[in-house]
């Protein structure tokens, strides 16, 4: 690993103290940011998993608080090495990604019917996850690199089956919800690319297009969401209940919230998945709209931390490769919030540093490593 | 580029407002609504029902109380995963414990929510399974009320019975009720149930999303219902019934000096206790072709001949006729064209007001009906609370009839015939009362035009006290020819043995052959203290049973109400 070249070129002992100047360099409104994000998440979680706990006697907080301690060493990690090299690594890891994502669907464990995750010695994780990490990446160096090309169809369709390709393999196991990330993600950094506004528009058209060509392809129980979705009232003790529930657990929050640990339908257990998806119905019903305008506005100073990241940065690639992190946060951001108060269905998409679970929390801190990475190398030319 | 980012994070910023409008939609403006949602999901009520106020007499004879039972009960959250205990409990209780499955998956209603499995336990079965209750997690025995009518047939027309409510009643019903309840269905049990079904309790469960209890939030005393005092007498009552038992009819017995219902004996009758525990005996009364469930006192009856008191009474009051006025009587007289014969078609000859009750005189009535006229007859007949209903206390209550021009000419479309006049004017054609009515009437004769409107519930004070128009002088003639008719008249067996009574024979022909009987009166004749009416569908003449039932009412009451 010790090659020559830029900051990397440096002694054992001096490595530590290298990586905290580059933790100084790069940006602590975000840092500040994050971190108070993770700080309501854990409170939430706490609060959300309760009871769960005294029933499995496992403990989630721990658990997660584990996680988020992992998530900060590969985040260090990950802003250790110039994200040049990341970018170069991209296709490598996009690859394996691919291989994972053929091998989960064969060797993976199956839980609630979808075959996700492999489980290593009791801890699990999600190759899906991992892929959106490669696919930034490659997608930063293929894009960074042809900034010329920008009529080439042969380059946008390229890149563009960079996310089919995961997106239907991911759709396979199944996760709706996760295979389009992919779609949005390629979007966003080819918009962001400067994609002509009318292959962008094309590209859009032929996607809603498509929907009902995917229809056929989806399983029952998608379907039932996206039918209880559009009439959450029709069905309210099967595939509306989430919905229905959410709703209530966040109108019933008001304006100051119930109270930490004092939601009755967090306590009861009407909210559903309330510590993974749904962890956002706990968060607004107990510390209600004050608390839940509070997360919006801290993912607000984030965004805008890394747009002026994004602004500063004066390479192509490491531009693309702030939004491409950067847009896959927010995806999971929107579509989490909106699916818990019904704006679109039901999808297992996590609410991004807040809710429970391991690799979503790497993925994700890792991403931010990357954008802080590129923070702290931005005066670098 | 740096354009498109600026447009990008622009539309960040607008989104992610948006879902900050679209929560202050949801958590600030409609946040009442998700409230009470909310509190719907996690707040249940397990009712505690409230005993239902007791029935009593004038004297304090319960007519109608809650009985204790004993019910065993099951809270599915609480029974045991197995169920081992039940295979126990079904050896006490002598059932197969197939039984007790069944009914917790029948009656199922939440994990909370105790499940009945065994109504009417018997003591010593309770005491064993309260003995051993450590062995029989989730169950219970409770103790329940069940309306319980101890008279049984006696009073079933007043009291009415009660049954469980129905499913939309419980929906719909304003205060709580729930199937536990008893809920009043006829009778004083249905128009005072508001006063005798009380406020139900209930302790207030915090549930979670499966329907398992959490905790009790609060919990709220039933508040029994009130009792009510009737003003009837039950031996009174009783005796009346068994003189008509075996015949269909009525007695209804009035205090004069309030109009208070003394005795209302409809004939025959049900055992409203069969209601009560759902009894399948329920069929067979509903089924019963005698229409044992109406009461007859309150439906309305051709009056027949006591009619006449109200045609002698107007034409007096009026001035049209005197008392001394005299018609020949040749023993029938045409209305119309048919014929109408007086009694065993016998010549009165020479007929004054006196003669024409007396002997019940048909000549002589449908002579002075003619001169009084229908509108004045239909007058007086309001002024005697006819063709209305009286307002007691009891459903279904009918008004029957009092025919006038106007009537007829709505509901036949006919014009008014004198033939009409007279038929009225003898009690016949299109005039209906009911014995109710009839014994009002009587009263109003007795108190010389002072009546009031009939109760049966006791109260301090009568606030309805009523003083007619017509001036006592008319009744004078009247009452002492209502005293001869059971002195020498047509109503001979009502009298003797030293009773004193006055009254008035009526039978009211429905077809050739059969009649409706009717005595109406009071007694004693110088100081009325009660006015009566007797009546026996189809019964043949009024001089006869019915006058004898009278007699003998009259002597009951003299000899017991002191």
């Amino acid at each position: 690993m010790r090659s020559s070249g830029e900051v990397y070129d440096i002694q054992d002992t001096e490595y530590m103290k290298n990586l905290l100047n580059l933790i100084k360099k790069s940006d602590p409104v975000l840092i500040s940011s994050v971190i108070l994000i993770l700080l309501i998440g854990c409170l939430t979680l706490y609060s959300a998993s309760y009871q769960r706990s005294l029933i499995t006697g496992k403990s989630y907080i721990l658990t997660q608080v584990c996680w988020i301690v992992i998530g900060f060493i590969v985040c260090f990690v990950v802003i250790s090495v110039p994200y040049k090299k990341w970018i170069a690594a991209g296709p490598y890891l996009y690859a394996a990604g691919l291989l994972l994502l053929i091998a989960v669907l064969f060797f993976g464990s199956v839980r609630g019917g979808a075959r996700r995750w492999f489980t290593v010695a009791g801890v699990s994780f999600q190759p899906s996850e991992m892929i959106r990490f490669g696919l930034v990446l490659i997608l930063s160096s293929y894009l960074g690199q042809r900034l010329n090309e920008k009529h080439s169809y042969k380059l946008i369709i390229l890149g563009f089956l960079m996310a089919i390709l995961p997106a239907i393999l991911v759709l396979k196991q199944p996760n709706l919800g996760i295979a389009v990330s992919f779609l949005f993600i390629t979007g966003v950094m080819l918009w962001v690319w400067g994609l002509k506004w009318k292959h962008f528009l094309t590209l859009l058209i032929s996607g809603i297009v498509s929907v009902p060509l995917i229809w056929p392809f989806l399983r029952e129980y998608q379907k039932q969401r996206i039918f209880a979705f559009l009439n959450p009232e029709k069905d309210p003790l099967g595939s509306g209940y989430s919905i229905i529930q959410s709703r209530i657990a966040i109108g019933s929050g008001e304006f100051w919230g119930r109270g930490w640990m004092h939601g009755s339908q967090n306590r009861l257990n009407f909210v559903p998945e309330k510590h993974t998806d749904f962890i956002f119905s706990v968060l607004s019903e107990e510390f209600g709209f004050l608390g839940a305008s509070v997360l919006i506005l801290l993912f607000v100073i984030f965004f805008y931390r890394c747009i002026k990241i994004a602004l500063q940065t004066h390479d192509a690639s490491a531009r693309l490769l702030v939004f491409g992190m950067a847009s896959s946060i927010l995806y999971q951001l929107v579509i989490n919030i909106s699916m818990t108060i019904g704006l679109v269905p039901v999808v297992g998409i996590p609410l991004p540093l807040i809710s429970y679970g391991g690799s979503n929390m790497l993925v994700v801190l890792a991403g931010i490593g990357m954008i802080l990475n590129i923070s702290a190398r931005r005066t670098v030319f | 580029m740096n354009n498109r980012i600026k447009y990008f994070g622009l539309g960040i910023f607008l989104f992610l407002f948006t879902l900050i409008i679209i929560l202050w939609h949801i958590q600030v403006l409609k946040n009442e609504k998700y409230l009470l949602l909310s509190e719907k999901n996690r707040i249940r009520l397990v009712p505690i029902v409230a005993p239902r106020g007791n029935i009593l007499d004038r004297n304090g004879v319960v007519l109608a109380f809650d009985k204790h039972f004993f019910e065993l009960v099951a809270v599915p959250q609480d029974l045991s995963k197995n169920r081992e205990e039940l295979k126990e409990l079904a050896k006490i209780c002598g059932v197969d414990v197939e039984y007790f499955h069944k009914k917790i998956k029948e009656r199922f209603v939440a994990p909370f929510y105790p499940v009945v499995l065994l109504r009417d336990v018997e003591l010593s079965k309770v005491i064993k399974i309260e003995e051993q209750n450590i062995r029989f997690p989730g169950i219970r025995v409770r103790e329940v009320f069940r309306r319980y009518y101890p008279q049984a047939e006696t009073f079933a027309h007043i009291i009415g019975y009660t049954a469980r409510p129905t499913l939309l009643e419980i929906l719909t019903t304003e205060e709580f009720i729930t199937d536990e309840d008893w809920i009043g269905r006829s009778g004083l049990e249905k128009t005072m149930d508001d006063v005798l079904r009380g406020k139900n309790g209930g302790t207030q469960v915090e549930i979670d999303n499966r329907g398992r209890m959490i905790r009790t939030l609060s919990w709220k005393g039933p508040e029994p219902g009130t009792d009510i005092r009737l003003t009837v007498d039950a031996g009174l009552q009783e005796f009346g019934k068994n003189l008509l038992a075996g015949r269909k009819g009525s007695i209804v017995v009035l205090d004069c000096s309030s109009a208070s219902i003394l005795a209302m004996v409809s004939s025959p009758s049900y055992n409203p206790n069969y209601f009560v525990s759902s009894d399948n005996r329920v069929t067979e009364i509903l089924n019963d072709r005698r229409s044992i469930m109406l009461n007859r006192s309150l439906l309305p009856y051709p009056p027949g001949s006591i009619f006449k008191i109200i045609t002698a009474i107007s034409g007096l009051d009026k001035e049209i006729i005197s008392p001394s006025q005299t018609f020949q009587c040749s023993g029938s007289i045409d209305i119309g064209n048919h014929r109408v014969h007086c009694f065993g078609a016998r010549a009165h000859g020479n007929v004054n007001l006196h003669k024409g009750i007396t002997d019940s005189c048909n000549t002589y009535f449908v002579n002075i009906g003619k001169m009084i006229g229908v509108d004045n007859i239909s007058t007086y007949a309001r002024i005697f609370n006819l063709g209305s209903p009286t307002g007691i206390e009891l459903p279904f209550e009918k008004g029957g009839l009092v025919p006038d021009r106007i009537w007829k000419k709505k509901k036949i479309n006919e014009d008014w015939y004198t033939g009409d006049t007279a038929n009225i004017s003898i009690g016949q054609g299109y005039v209906l009362t009911t014995p109710l009515q009839m014994a009002n009437m009587a009263l109003l004769v007795a108190n010389n035009g002072i009546s009031f409107k009939p109760r049966l519930i006791k109260t301090e004070t009568n606030q309805n006290k009523k003083v007619s128009i017509l001036s006592p002088e008319v009744f004078l003639p009247l009452k002492g020819a209502m005293e001869d008719v059971v002195r020498r008249g047509t109503g001979r067996l009502a009298g003797g043995d030293g009773i004193s009574v006055a009254g008035k024979t009526g039978s009211a022909q429905v077809d050739n052959n059969r009649s409706h009987a009717w005595f109406i009166g009071y007694a004693p004749v110088k100081n009325p203290q009660i006015a009566f009416a007797v009546f026996l569908e189809f019964g043949g003449r009024g001089g006869e049973e019915p006058a004898i039932i009278a007699k003998k009412i009259v002597q009951y009451w003299m000899e017991n109400s002191r």
